[in-house]
């Protein structure tokens, strides 16, 4: 009985698995429309102390500005991730390399999108000793765990093989994070110092956008594009006192 | 001694043995189990019998080698205590027996013979080793030490140098303390000597004395040597008025893949010697007054395949060996009294609560010391079977349900040269803490 | 005898007549004798779910590995790669030092291969990935005083001071607070011990710090020290106990 339980249960998994890896759809995209919009953080961005650092503080100074929420002109929110939820079809992804670097004790950017099948290229400023350990942000499952022992050194990594959230830790300065969304597909973007993003060669159709904050969570929104059309899509985020 | 009286001492003698036999089984020692984290399985075969790991583990000095082997003093909380509690109803029956209302079968059964051992051991300091059984009390009150000993372990920084001291029972090919059954019949070959003989020589009974052990990694090669002195015999008192000197050494084979697991070839031997005079006072040896020595020896081999999956195997021993007697130790002898004997024994965990096990036990005399006597005087077979379930266990303790039958025929000793069988019936439970 | 000794030959011949294995250690095992093997052996510590969470595990301050995520420690792969069949059963086989994970050598190679083929079922990992090659050990130089001092520059150069401190005493700055996967506090070794957790020989070691232990904050300099550097600095952690076994060269088993 058990047996015969675990065999379907795997067998579900497996479909479940394959449904999620085998879900896009590379098309030619010719008169795509855009996704763009602002996120704005609605009132006052709560007070966060700074980052204390405790060790190589002869370096990293004795404490850093922490960038959990970073607001610009108007209430515009920095490192939001907006992405159109399982979009199933267009454009092919992009190839380029994408750069996670160690810079004065924090990873820079934060926040960024890459599609399955990028590279990660991962690198140090710093002259001291960093390591660049991306995990599974459900599952905190380590990735890789690369040394970055000096000044200048890089390395260039593939991306997990199927998409997930991952969230970058260095352990020898445990303040440090990095989030990198990875996506079967190619519509995401990052939104700028302003809170703007933009999401270009969308196929007409309509889909859920969702905008997540790495404090306050996601926000869903539904977007019908039209051909060659922009369609804005705005989010607000409160954040909990 | 006339001929009936001595029939009727041995016929009282077996009664007396089976009625005394909860027979002190070191068995279990789930204080083990606490201390390390691990199931009774991972050391036990289907318990008490040991395992590959469990023999490696008892090999090491109780030590498992991985940095984590606090001595007893060390770990608050672990106490190197266990015990062994078997609740039971045995029926058991001996057929031909004299009585002054002429050959009657006796029976006699109860509920509430409950055996109980307790054990204590561990690592005293690293690669030092103890164990101590205080099993029995006597009629006097006072608790004998059924085992008592000390191990140092890798001396010189090798397996191959273990040294103990004190008590113990001598390396057998399968352990006298570990049977699968709570029946009272032993492995017959191991106590069987040449028809008459006054040695009481019991290869299965602990005995003072030292070991040198060696073995490899894993235990797949294993030599042990032990010299002791003969427990019991009369007359004796200190630690070599009665030497003995029993050596045993393997080899195992395991397999990767295949349907036999693993194969195991052994040989063992032993020299024994028995006084055959003494001073006695009111009939009783005086102690220190044994002499005439004369020497009782076995050797044989033994051949253990586990077949099947090596987690639930089918687990088969043979052990068999040749033995005499000195003539001198045996009333009215005109040569040397020579038998064979072993046992075939066949186990089969089923599943890791389940055990069933068969055994098959044969002695046979090949030369009476005494020419007169017909050829197979006390000749002895034995067949025990049961069936072991264990309901729960974990790694801090385990109960089995037992049931067990067990018949033993003894050729020729019963009222009027009739054989005598012994029939046992057992239903109990098996716990260990 | 005679007679024993022509079964004895029987019984060797038809288990050498078994099929012949196809596969390496720990290769080719049957998942369902596997969990037998498991239950008997492995259950109380790594639990009914292969969560790491059985009975004993409370006890204990290291905890036993969780199976789920497909994360292990010790291996001849890259960072973040599932371990080989032969990685799982050297970590079995040869246990893991100064934790409550035994050595299971006594148990055979027989069990280890099943109870291999049944961990795996704990993680969808092992079905939707496979562990990339291992990495390729140059034989070692022989231990020297000269390669034990350029190893002491690589240890400087590739800061491992970090966490493992100045004098590799697992007191680096950063030694503190650090956690493993499972949330765990978890501290760099004390390399001055004279024995790695998985392992006595120099390509242990030089595995290690090549491929860095998944899971754990310990990462992988396979792109910041090169082979003939490796070699050097696990001349220089020989250097700091007289219990690790020098020049003992990869092929050897323990
Ligand atoms: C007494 C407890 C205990 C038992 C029993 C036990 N283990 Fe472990 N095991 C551990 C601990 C603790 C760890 C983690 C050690 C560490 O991370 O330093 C571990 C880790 C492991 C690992 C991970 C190694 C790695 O590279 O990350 C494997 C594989 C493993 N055990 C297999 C087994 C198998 C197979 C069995 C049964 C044959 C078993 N264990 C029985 C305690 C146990
Ligand atoms: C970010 C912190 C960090 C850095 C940097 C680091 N280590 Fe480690 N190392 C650890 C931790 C944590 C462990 C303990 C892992 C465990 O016990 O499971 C460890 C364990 C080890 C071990 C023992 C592994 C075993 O099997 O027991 C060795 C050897 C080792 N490190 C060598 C090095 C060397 C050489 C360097 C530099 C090239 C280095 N480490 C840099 C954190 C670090």
């Amino acid at each position: 009985m058990r047996k015969v339980l675990s065999t379907a249960l795997s067998a579900a998994l497996l479909s479940v698995l394959s449904a999620v890896g085998s879900a896009y759809e590379v098309i030619t995209v010719t008169n795509g429309g855009t996704v763009q919009g602002v996120v704005k953080l609605v009132g006052q961005a709560p007070t966060v102390p700074p980052i204390k650092t405790t060790k190589n503080q002869d370096y990293c100074g004795n404490s850093i500005d922490n960038p959990l929420y970073v607001v610009g002109k108007d209430g515009g929110l920095k490192n939001v991730e907006v992405f159109l939820k399982g979009i199933e079809k267009g454009k092919a992804n992009p190839t380029a390399t994408i750069t996670l670097l160690n810079t004065h004790c924090m990873f820079d950017p934060r926040v960024q999108g890459s599609s399955t099948g990028q590279q990660i290229k991962i690198a140090s400023d710093d002259p001291i000793l960093h390591n660049t350990h991306p995990q599974n942000n459900d599952t905190n499952a380590t990735i890789y765990n690369i040394a970055l022992p000096f000044k200048g050194f890089s390395v260039t990594k593939p991306l997990p093989a199927t998409p997930e959230l991952i969230r970058v830790k260095c352990d020898a300065h445990e303040w440090m994070r990095a989030w990198i969304w990875e996506f079967d597909h190619p519509y995401y973007a990052t939104t700028d110092a302003d809170g703007h993003f933009e999401i270009k060669d969308v196929p007409p159709g309509t889909y859920t956008v969702v905008a997540w904050h790495e404090v306050m969570g996601q926000k869903d929104a539904s977007a019908t594009v039209a051909a060659g059309k922009p369609v804005t899509v705005d989010f607000s985020f409160t954040p909990k006192k | 001694m006339t001929r009936t009286a001595k029939l009727v001492t041995t016929a009282c003698g077996v009664l007396t043995t089976i009625a005394l036999l909860a027979p002190p089984r070191a068995g279990a020692f789930p204080a083990f189990a606490r201390k390390y984290g691990l199931r009774c399985t991972a050391c036990h075969e289907s318990w008490p019998k040991l395992n590959d790991f469990g023999r490696a583990f008892r090999d090491n000095g109780y030590q498992l080698l991985m940095g984590k082997d606090d001595t007893i003093f060390e770990t608050p909380g672990y106490w190197p205590v266990s015990v062994r509690i078997t609740p039971q109803y045995t029926y058991t029956q001996v057929t031909n027996q004299p009585t002054d209302q002429g050959t009657k079968n006796l029976g006699s059964g109860g509920v509430g013979q409950v055996g109980m051992d307790l054990l204590m051991g561990g690592v005293l300091f690293q690669n030092v080793s103890f164990l101590v059984v205080p099993t029995g009390f006597a009629p006097d009150g006072a608790v004998f030490l059924e085992s008592a000993w000390v191990r140092f372990d890798n001396l010189f920084g090798t397996s191959w140098a273990n040294l103990k001291l004190g008590r113990h029972e001598v390396d057998l090919p399968v352990s006298a303390h570990r049977p699968w059954n709570l029946t009272g019949t032993p492995y017959l070959i191991y106590s069987f000597h040449a028809n008459g003989s006054a040695s009481n020589y019991d290869m299965g009974e602990n005995q003072w004395g030292v070991e040198y052990m060696g073995h490899d990694r894993g235990s797949l090669n294993r030599v042990a040597v032990s010299v002791f002195n003969v427990q019991n015999s009369p007359g004796t008192e200190n630690f070599w008025s009665t030497p003995g000197l029993y050596g045993h050494a393997t080899h195992e084979w395991t397999f990767g893949s295949g349907a036999v697991s693993a194969l195991k070839l052994g040989v063992f031997g032993s020299y024994t010697t028995w006084p055959t005079t003494s001073f006695t006072s009111g009939g009783t040896p005086i102690p220190g007054t044994g002499g005439n020595l004369y020497p009782s020896e076995k050797i044989g081999g033994e051949a253990q395949v586990w077949f099947g999956p090596p987690a639930t195997p089918l687990h088969l021993i043979v052990v068999f060996a040749h033995g005499e007697d000195d003539k001198a130790l045996i009333p009215n002898a005109t040569q040397n009294g020579t038998f064979n004997g072993g046992f075939a024994e066949l186990g089969w965990t089923i599943t890791l609560k389940n055990l069933v096990f068969f055994r098959y036990d044969l002695c046979k005399n090949s030369q009476q010391g005494d020419p007169t006597l017909p050829q197979d005087l006390n000749d002895q077979n034995a067949i025990t079977f049961g069936w072991r379930h264990t309901f729960q266990f974990s790694n801090r303790s385990e109960y089995a349900l037992v049931a067990e039958y067990s018949t033993w025929q003894t050729m020729g000793m019963g009222a009027n040269g009739l054989n005598t069988r012994t029939n046992q019936y057992l239903v109990g439970i098996d716990f260990a803490y | 005898m005679k007679r024993l000794s022509i079964v004895a030959s029987a019984f060797v011949a038809l288990a050498l007549a078994a099929p012949a294995r196809a596969q390496g250690p720990g290769s080719g095992g049957d998942p369902v004798k596997g969990k037998v093997v498991y239950e008997r052996y492995c259950l109380s510590c790594h639990g009914e779910l292969g969560n790491g969470a059985g009975e004993f595990a409370e006890w204990i301050t290291t905890k036993p590995r969780d199976y789920r995520q497909g994360t292990f420690k010790w291996r001849s792969t890259p960072s973040g790669s599932l371990p080989t069949d032969a990685d799982l059963d050297k970590t079995i086989r040869d246990g893991i030092y100064g934790t409550f994970m035994p050595t299971w050598y006594a148990i055979g190679e027989h069990n280890r291969r099943d109870v291999i083929a049944y961990i795996k079922t704990f993680s969808a990992r092992w079905k939707t990935d496979k562990p990339q090659p291992s990495i390729v050990i140059p034989a070692e130089p022989p231990y020297s005083d000269a390669s034990v001092k350029r190893g002491r520059a690589v240890y400087e150069k590739s800061n491992c001071a970090q966490c493992h401190g100045q004098d590799a005493l697992g007191d680096g700055p950063s030694a503190h607070e650090l956690k493993d996967d499972w949330g765990n506090p978890i501290v760099p070794y004390d390399l001055t011990q004279g024995h790695i957790k998985c392992g006595d020989t120099g390509s242990d070691i030089y595995r290690v710090f090549i491929t860095g232990l998944n899971g754990t904050p310990m990462p992988s300099f396979t792109d910041s020290i090169s082979p003939e550097e490796a070699w050097d600095l696990v001349h220089y952690i020989q250097s700091l106990s007289a219990l690790y076994p020098k020049n003992y060269g990869p092929a050897a088993a323990k």
